[in-house]
């Protein structure tokens, strides 16, 4: 008896949402049609486009915004490829880098003539509100999309919202707008399913408003530009984890450090038990699982660290340490080359931490073009126990290495012995 | 009472004609005095003369052929030259002297068997050397296995190493058959055991420094010194002791056998070294662990440990930064 209601009530919402959402997409498109735009990476060799997003008039009437990954490319190797834009309407132009902002993937452009209305910026609906997204994806031609705003996400340091439609690739750089047609974010990346992420559109307001201030002047130094913004970032993240209150969690007989922030996420990794085991392992990961995009093959961004507890009570210490010093040996996930990085400095030493011995190693990488950004790794593994053993290891992309080096003995000076 | 003695070495063996009137005719036919086989000489290659008035001897080429060379001079067409004894010849591609009967001959070797090397040759401690290495065969992959096993999978896998101790034995005994005649079979059991049991010492001893200083240098060039030298110089030893052969001979020989498995090392260490030099996205520190803690660095505070790993870290990058921008500069 009660099935039947919700059923009717749910056919109802089926048939009556198109109609009603067809109305307000057709509006919409056309208004803010003529302020969208598809913002092509030119090679400069072949004339050809090397890479595709979409872009929208904001604020100016020759001023555009997108994402930074957009025009990543560019931004890296300006003497190799241009910026062009492609109007709804089949009209091509150049195009001019003005300001970014690395960090929540935004960049804004400047082109030599009147690009069409200004779209206005706005605050996010509530939750469940309908947002309608722009853009060209696949280079198929221009679209529009209807999704439903469900709110800006916790968990990510970025905050960006989540976006319940299907964004696709291309749509990178387009505006999505309330009904109202005000931009309330910036179609940024997805995962399939309709679950997408837009950057809100109160950091867009950010660097436009600096711009102001300097009426409109490009960027001189792109890479001393993004280091700036790299590591104030950094710095902002690792401040904020010191000033958190950490949740605790144990692991063998040490009580660690958990989620140092609501941006992390901790997983257990541990083999699952058998009965004829020599030893037992308990092993904790932990990431922020968050990238910031600095071109094709290189992110940063990333703070992963890990616990590894090992212990026996049936193997002898040379058996059990010659296990316990294969695992230790700690990588960092980069796909960072020579053209990117320095190779590691290391420094190894042995340390007291809660009252124990620990060897342990900081290694550091600078960046070759931004300027004061390091790659960190750090690592540490109990020593002088035959029967037990104790590692962690820490790594952070693209940050500052003093403020790293602070987070890391601070989290060492919270570990706790629990026998 | 013979005067003079013709020695020829024919494959590695030393023949000795005593030659009591002249002249000697030396060559293939059997109408010589001097029948040598082999088929580069002629059938008759040349002819020994003493001078009318005996002060000396002459050496006449009668060959065609291949001819005959003395103290690496070749005789042209059948050219007598006057002879000074001893003399070095080669007849066609045989070597061979022409010696006064009066020479002095080489000083004995006294089989050595004192100091270290004596238990090279002693069968008790042949087999504690042999069984020693695959003791530690077996330990060592006891050790690796931090999972419960049976024996027999330990037997199945330190097997194909006790095969190869065998092996070279075998090729070492063969190798002494071949040059004394002898098989020497107990010195090569020692030196074959050696060649697998003191690298692995070494490796140890390379591990333990390593964690001692907290640093892999020295670690590092314990364990290569016993790649390229140890095995080397247990082969020149076993020469010198067993063979009796001169330390400078062994060692080429020995390096010249070895040379393979040497150059396969090199590789390894070259590669090791082209990896230091070039980037590597891997950090390299200290990473060895050992359950007897023995070491030089006593543990400090993280505060101290921190403020020098900054100091340390920061410089060192910052080096790196300004060759990296340097090399950039001469590249463009």
């Amino acid at each position: 008896m009660l099935k039947q209601p919700i059923f009717l009530l749910l056919s109802i919402i089926l048939f009556a949402l198109p109609v009603h959402a067809e109305l307000d997409t057709t509006n919409i498109y056309t208004t803010v049609e003529k302020s969208v735009y598809q913002i092509r990476v030119i090679n400069k060799k072949t004339g050809k486009k090397s890479s595709i997003g979409s872009g929208f008039v904001v604020t100016k009437d020759n001023i555009l915004a997108t994402n930074y990954h957009v025009v990543s490319e560019y931004v890296n190797d300006p003497d190799v490829y241009s910026l062009e834009y492609l109007s709804t309407s089949g009209e091509k132009g150049p195009l001019e880098l003005v300001d970014f902002d690395i960090v929540h993937d935004l960049a804004v452009l400047k082109a030599p003539k009147p690009m069409g209305k200004p779209l206005k910026i706005s605050y996010l609906p509530k939750k469940g509100a309908s947002l309608f997204s722009l853009g060209n994806p696949m280079d198929l031609g221009f679209t529009i999309i209807k999704g439903t705003n469900n709110g800006i996400l916790s968990r990510d340091e970025d905050g960006n919202i989540l976006f319940s439609g299907n964004l696709n690739p291309g749509m990178s750089g387009g505006p999505t707008l309330d009904e109202n047609g005000n931009i309330v974010g910036i179609n940024v990346a997805t995962s399939g399913n309709a679950i997408s992420f837009l950057v809100p559109a109160e950091y867009l307001s950010i660097v436009l408003d600096r711009l102001k201030e300097n009426s409109f002047s490009a960027v001189n130094d792109r890479f001393a530009h993004s280091s700036k913004q790299l590591r104030s970032n950094a710095k902002k993240i690792i401040n904020k984890f010191l000033h958190n209150k950490w949740s605790a969690t144990r692991i063998g007989s040490f009580v660690v450090p958990a989620e140092l922030d609501k941006s992390m996420r901790c997983w257990d990794a541990s083999r699952t038990p058998k009965k004829d085991d020599l030893f037992r392992t308990y092993f904790t990961r932990c990431s922020n699982e968050d990238n910031i995009f600095l071109s094709s093959r290189l992110d940063v961004g990333s703070i992963n660290y890990e616990y590894m507890w090992m212990e026996t009570n049936k193997l002898s210490p040379t058996r059990f340490y010659r296990r316990y010093e294969k695992v230790n040996n700690s990588i960092i996930g980069s796909h960072a080359t020579k053209r990117d990085v320095t190779n590691f400095s290391c420094h190894t030493d042995f340390t007291k931490i809660a009252g124990h011995d620990f060897k342990t190693t900081v290694c550091r990488r600078d960046y070759l073009k931004y300027n004061g950004l390091s790659d960190m790794l750090f690592t540490t593994a109990m020593v002088g126990k035959k029967k037990e053993g104790f590692i962690f290891n820490l790594d952070l992309t693209g940050t500052d290495a003093k403020s790293a080096l602070t987070l890391f003995t601070r989290m060492l000076e919270s570990f706790k012995w629990q026998k | 009472m013979a005067k003079v003695i013709l020695e020829t070495i024919q494959r590695g063996i030393h023949n000795y004609h005593k030659i009591d009137s002249f002249p000697v005719t030396v060559g293939r036919a059997f109408d010589n005095d001097i029948i040598l086989q082999d088929v580069t000489i002629s059938p008759h290659h040349l002819v020994v003369l003493e001078k009318e008035d005996g002060s000396g001897y002459q050496i006449q080429n009668l060959s065609t052929e291949n001819g005959t060379s003395v103290n690496k001079r070749k005789l042209d067409g059948k050219e007598t030259v006057d002879v000074s004894l001893p003399v070095n010849l080669k007849i066609s591609d045989l070597k061979a002297r022409l010696l006064s009967t009066d020479m002095p001959v080489e000083e004995t070797h006294i089989r050595d068997c004192s100091g270290l090397f004596c238990f090279f040759s002693s069968p008790i401690w042949a087999a504690i050397l042999l069984f020693s290495t695959i003791g530690l065969f077996f330990l060592e992959r006891y050790f690796v296995t931090p999972v419960a096993k049976e024996p027999l999978y330990y037997l199945s896998s330190v097997l194909p190493s006790i095969w190869t101790v065998l092996g070279i034995t075998v090729i070492i005994a063969g190798v002494s058959r071949l040059s004394t005649h002898r098989w020497e079979i107990v010195p090569a059991i020692s030196i074959a055991s050696l060649m697998f049991l003191v690298p692995q010492l070494f490796e140890y001893l390379g591990h333990f420094v390593s964690y001692l200083f907290t640093s892999d240098t020295l670690g590092s060039w314990i364990s290569n010194a016993s790649k390229f030298l140890i095995i080397p110089l247990l082969l020149a030893a076993f020469m010198v002791k067993t063979i009796h052969t001169k330390w400078l001979p062994a060692i080429g020989v020995a390096i010249m056998v070895y040379s393979p498995f040497l150059a396969w090392q090199l590789l390894g260490v070259i590669d090791e070294l082209n990896l230091k030099s070039g980037f590597s996205e891997v950090p390299a520190y200290s990473q060895t662990l050992l359950p007897g803690d023995t070491r030089l660095n006593a543990s400090i505070s993280l505060d101290k440990f921190a403020k020098e790993a900054d100091k340390i870290t920061s410089q060192q990058v910052k080096e790196m930064l300004v060759e990296a921008k340097e090399k950039e500069k001469s590249g463009s």
